[in-house]
């Protein structure tokens, strides 16, 4: 592999808290501390390739906007250096680098002059920004007076404009339509095909499945994860809903499917070691578990009318997913969701028991008793492998255990599906009338 | 204390000053057009605010000194003399002022540039001091017509101007930094600057006539560097270079300001994301 695009060593990153404007003087001139640390950031260490998108996830405060400024340049690390190759083009708010009483054609000028280029290389590529902004009419009217998605839009449209070697966006995205989010994933895709690096945050565990071919999760400022995208988003589920957020509790052994290979690596170079997993991709669809444990989802099957397990499905039949759960303490208002989804993690389908209403369902699990429950379900699903999940939790939101992806079924389908579909239907195809046009 | 006047240092600090101008030439014209013409940051009248105020007070301070007060240079002098001779110290310093006035505030006023994009901020103080050369341009031109009505001018001299036009740039960009600079960290620099700025015009030897005053107070304006500056703008303006000293001091002491307060700038930048 070429040089890395991207070589983040061993980042950290200090705030100098100081409770009064005044103690900040008192300190240069008496050379007493008089501030508090708090550490933004520890021991970051990672590499991004050429040609490599990869996504940074992490609750809110984690440290990734920190991070993305450390990367491009705007924020200066404590400790650590970063190093680049080529040049960085970063959306790092709405807006960068913008005006808001300029108009938007304006704020294109003075973007781009922020951004490095000439007057000239703008001019060159102003319809271009402007075509891909969709922005139209709105282009002369000022900056303040567009919607934060139209913001997005043109902000995202000049930073792509500089064609830079490496791209950093925050979010920026997930503010734009439907339409304009497609389009600016292809923008990136096309990033990726020219090689070029691209570093992406967001909360949208799906844009990032569909997007990166790597996530990294931040956690109190330290990397807890690296690796495929669809089984780093599982430890952020995790880290998002699981009962404890510390990083430790990934290495939860999960029963159907362990990681074996699961395998924390020292990121400080310095010998002080910060635990973190590393996902490869063949890793993508292993099963995640976690939850409190007052009960376990024993097994998980798919059956087929004669109750037979199965692993293969055919279209348009009828299966029975089961399951069996030995509950160990007693579980009130407990509900049971079901989840598919992709190998890569994109979610296909979802419902839960709260949803459906069934009146001669048991309330509540009681301690020391073992159940076996039904879902039954019509395979709507088209030809293709898809991955369960089981998640047993209460109507508060409390997780008794979730299981990520615990079991793979595979569709077999008919021809009549284009191979990228997820889903099928009944079709028919009618011809209503034909008669002759022009009498 | 001797790192501050090490020649090596400034030298390099210089060399990467003008390196960025150089570079960054088109965004900086921009920026400086902009910030004259411009609805900056929402005002109507931008354009005016930056040039007719000072000029505005121009008027006030001639119409208070000449015509009320009545200051002659000497007691056969004309009136319009000593308008040619306040004018010529008061527009350096009203461009001085408020190029100075804005510098502690400008870092912070430009933040979201700062926080967002690697951006070349040492373009905002650059360009707060270049849009007052209009000002200056614009004022430059009374004390030069009126001194050309009076049949007193010496027009050959006025070749020399851009030597004190280039200490008063030097010495108020490198103010301007180090204002800028410290002022993203401690807020109440602005105040301290406008007060200082206010005081300034009655420390300086803008408004009195020099021999009307006692020797020491003429000593004592010596201290400060733009005192220098304004004494080499008279001599061009009237073609009498009565300051040797001046011509000597206020180009090495702009130019050591210049780069002292570029580096002043320079080691405090990468703070300031952490300040903003």
């Amino acid at each position: 592999m070429s040089d890395p695009a991207i070589v983040v060593d061993n980042i950290g990153k200090m705030f100098r808290v100081y409770d009064r404007p005044v103690d900040m003087v008192l300190e240069v001139l008496s050379n007493r501390k008089r501030h508090r640390d708090f550490a933004a950031l520890t021991n970051i260490s990672f590499e991004v390739g050429k040609g490599q998108v990869v996504g940074l996830m992490g609750r809110n405060g984690a440290g990734k906007s920190t991070l993305l400024r450390i990367i491009s340049g705007t924020l200066a690390p404590s400790s650590g250096a970063v190093r680049c190759a080529g040049r960085i083009s970063a959306i790092l708010e709405l807006g960068t680098g913008f005006n808001p009483y300029y108009t938007g054609r304006e704020n294109i000028y003075l973007g781009g002059l922020c951004l490095g280029l000439t007057r000239q290389e703008i001019r060159q590529r102003e319809s271009d920004i402007i075509a891909f902004s969709e922005l139209g009419e709105f282009i002369d009217q000022p900056f303040r007076t567009y919607s934060s998605g139209m913001q997005a839009r043109l902000t995202f449209s000049v930073a792509v404009s500089i064609d830079p070697e490496i791209l950093i966006i925050d979010e920026a995205l997930s503010v734009g339509d439907a339409r304009f989010r497609l389009k600016s994933f292809d923008r990136i895709l096309d990033f990726k095909r020219r090689g070029k690096a691209v570093l992406v945050v967001s909360h949208d565990i799906d844009s990032l499945n569909i997007l990166c071919d790597r996530c990294i999760l931040l956690s109190r400022g330290s990397v807890v994860a690296d690796g495929d995208p669809n089984a780093v988003g599982k430890c952020y589920h995790e880290l998002l809903f699981g009962s404890t957020t510390n990083a430790k509790s990934f290495a939860l052994p999960s029963q159907g499917a362990p990681h074996e290979n699961l395998t924390p690596y020292s990121a400080g170079s310095d010998g002080q070691a910060v635990e973190s997993l590393v996902f490869d991709r063949n890793e993508s669809a292993a099963e995640h578990r976690y939850g409190n444990k007052q009960a376990f989802i024993s097994s998980v099957t798919i059956v087929d009318d004669s109750g037979e397990p199965v692993t293969r499905l055919q279209m348009w039949a009828r299966y029975r997913c089961r399951l069996k759960i030995e509950a160990h303490e007693d579980v009130p208002d407990f509900v049971i969701g079901f989840l598919v989804r992709t190998s890569r993690g994109i979610t296909v389908l979802g419902t839960d028991t709260q949803s459906w209403d069934k009146t001669d369902f048991p309330r509540k699990l009681d301690a020391g008793m073992d159940y076996t429950f039904d879902i039954s379900f019509l395979n709507n699903f088209a030809a293709g492998t898809f991955f369960v999940t089981i998640a047993l939790g209460q109507i508060d939101g409390t997780k008794i255990d979730v299981r990520f992806d615990c079991l793979m079924f595979e569709v077999v389908g008919t021809g009549r599906f284009y191979t990228a579909s997820l889903a099928t239907s009944m079709f028919s195809f009618e011809c209503l009338s034909h008669e002759k046009r022009g009498k | 204390m001797h790192r501050f006047f090490s020649v090596t240092a400034n030298a390099i600090a210089l060399r990467s000053l003008l390196r960025s101008v150089v570079q960054y030439r088109e965004l900086l014209w921009e920026m400086t057009r902009r910030d004259l013409v411009e609805r900056q940051a929402g005002l109507a009248f931008a354009g005016f605010w930056i040039i007719g105020q000072p000029l505005l007070m121009m008027l006030v301070y001639v119409f208070v000194f000449s015509f009320i007060f009545d200051v002659r240079l000497s007691v056969s002098g004309s009136r319009l003399d000593y308008t040619a001779f306040l004018l010529a110290g008061l527009v350096p310093w009203l461009a001085f002022q408020e190029a100075i006035g804005r510098a502690p505030t400008c870092i912070v006023d430009n933040r979201s540039l700062i926080k967002q994009i690697v951006f070349p901020i040492e373009i905002v103080p650059l360009k707060l001091v270049l849009s007052t050369l209009v000002v200056l341009a614009i004022g430059l031109a009374f004390p030069l017509i009126l001194t050309a009505y009076n049949a007193t001018a010496k027009p050959l001299a006025w070749l020399l101007l851009p030597v004190p036009i280039l200490c008063h740039l030097a010495l108020t960009i490198g103010l301007a930094f180090a204002f800028a600079a410290t002022g993203v960290f401690l807020r109440d620099i602005r105040n301290v600057v406008q007060l200082g700025l206010m005081i300034g015009l009655f420390v300086h030897p803008i408004l009195y006539v020099p021999n009307m005053l006692p020797k020491w107070v003429n000593m004592l304006f010596l201290l400060s560097p733009f005192s220098h500056v304004i004494y080499i703008y008279r001599d061009v303006i009237f073609g009498e270079f009565s300051h040797d000293l001046s011509w000597f001091v206020a180009p090495v002491i702009s130019c050591l300001i210049l780069m002292i307060g570029f580096r002043t700038f320079q080691s405090l930048r990468h703070k300031f994301g952490d300040a903003l």
